[in-house]
């Protein structure tokens, strides 16, 4: 029987099983979202996707715990995100054992996790200004404080509602929203401070 | 594949954040970095659940915790200026050379005398008063059990100076050879 059609508790239930198959429709399901949210974390494609491969098989073997109730999609990512900030703790603590490494090797590990989304009929200036844009307000994005940083980037780059966002990051809604005013106003405020012109954000 | 950025629910978000978030999104993985993303998923559930997280924090509280013990360690048996000097070989070489010898003033002390005696430099001050209570006690004992009993108070006075004339004449005939 074909499984790509099938829900994910109909996956879950033959994956609890040992359906192997059930679950790989799974992983092939949230892959992608998955390496995004972990990618957030770490800003490391290789070590985004291998905290993600993490997560998946630690959902595997936590499926006998998985609630009929929750979804499976928040279960998931709130493992990728536990794992990938185990992932930049333990990197950070190997920076600290390498401190006779150049010290730009930081700098070279992090990645951009944005990208402009491509509009016909752009103009090259137009299309640099776009790209100043998404550095400042990335750089902007990863000076707010922690749990602010990952809500805002949960709900408005992942698109996760908030009743998800507060699933996956294991707080209560209303905490999720005080967060996301917070981080919102302090972004405001740092875009200010740094001044971005070209007609997008004039504050 | 993913949502395009909506505001939803209650919140608000300032008008020129929400035409810069519109213009960008995450970054998707390039696709031959995907390739091999099931398999590799396979592969760690194939090697099992990870029991112990074992990663440079635990290394390194497990090598401070190595050093401090490895360092009280040396410092007991190295370093310590206070420590004392064992001294086993010296004693036992001391008691071979001066063995204990009888002293037979009385017949009480002739039954001491059997018994292995330690060096005098062994037993400490109440090791020794605990010894002669020990003997005092028991001779006292029996001598109070004699008491009133005249003949056999005698008798045993007899024996006393039978043994102690026999063990004279053992001591100059030794001499005399």
């Amino acid at each position: 029987m074909e499984t790509v059609a099938l829900s994910d508790e109909a996956l879950i239930a033959k994956a609890r099983q040992g359906d192997r198959d059930a679950f790989g429709t799974l992983v092939t399901r949230y892959q992608a979202q998955a390496i995004l949210v972990a990618q957030s974390v770490l800003r490391n494609l290789e070590l985004a996707k291998d905290a993600s491969q993490n997560a998946f098989a630690k959902a595997y073997f936590g499926l006998g715990r998985f609630r009929e109730e929750a979804k499976f999609k928040t279960w998931l990512f709130r493992i990728v995100v536990n794992e990938a900030k185990d992932v930049y703790r333990k990197e950070k603590a190997r920076g600290l054992f390498q401190f006779w490494s150049a010290p730009a090797s930081t700098e070279e590990e992090t990645e951009s996790i944005l990208e402009v989304i491509p509009s016909g009929g752009e103009s090259p200036r137009d299309a640099y200004e776009t790209k100043e844009v998404r550095g400042r307000l990335e750089g902007a994005i990863y000076s707010l404080p922690e749990r602010e940083r990952d809500v805002f980037i949960l709900r408005y780059l992942n698109g996760l509602a908030i009743s998800e966002v507060a699933e996956t990051l294991g707080m209560a809604a209303g905490t999720v929203k005080a967060h996301l005013a917070q981080g919102t106003t302090k972004l405001k405020s740092i875009l200010l401070a740094r001044n971005v012109q070209g007609g997008e954000y004039h504050g | 594949m993913f949502k395009e950025v909506s505001i939803m629910d209650n919140e608000s978000l300032p008008p020129e954040l929400e035409e810069m978030l519109s213009k960008v999104r995450l970054k998707e993985p390039p696709k031959e970095a995907m390739a091999d993303y099931l398999s590799g998923v396979n592969a760690k559930i194939d090697r099992g659940p990870v029991g112990t997280n074992f990663g440079f924090p635990q290394v390194g509280i497990l090598l401070l915790v190595g050093l401090a013990f490895a360092f009280g360690i040396i410092y007991l048996f190295g370093l310590n200026p206070k420590k004392e000097p064992i001294q086993l070989i010296p004693q036992v070489q001391s008691e071979r050379i001066n063995p204990p010898a009888p002293e037979l003033v009385t017949g009480q002390t002739a039954v001491v005398s059997q018994t292995p005696q330690p060096a005098s430099g062994e037993l400490s001050l109440e090791d020794q008063m605990a010894l002669l209570e020990t003997f005092g006690e028991e001779t006292g004992s029996t001598t109070i059990e004699f008491f009133g009993n005249d003949e056999l108070l005698d008798e045993v006075a007899l024996l006393d100076s039978v043994e102690f004339s026999a063990f004279e004449g053992v001591q100059t005939s030794t001499a005399a050879v």
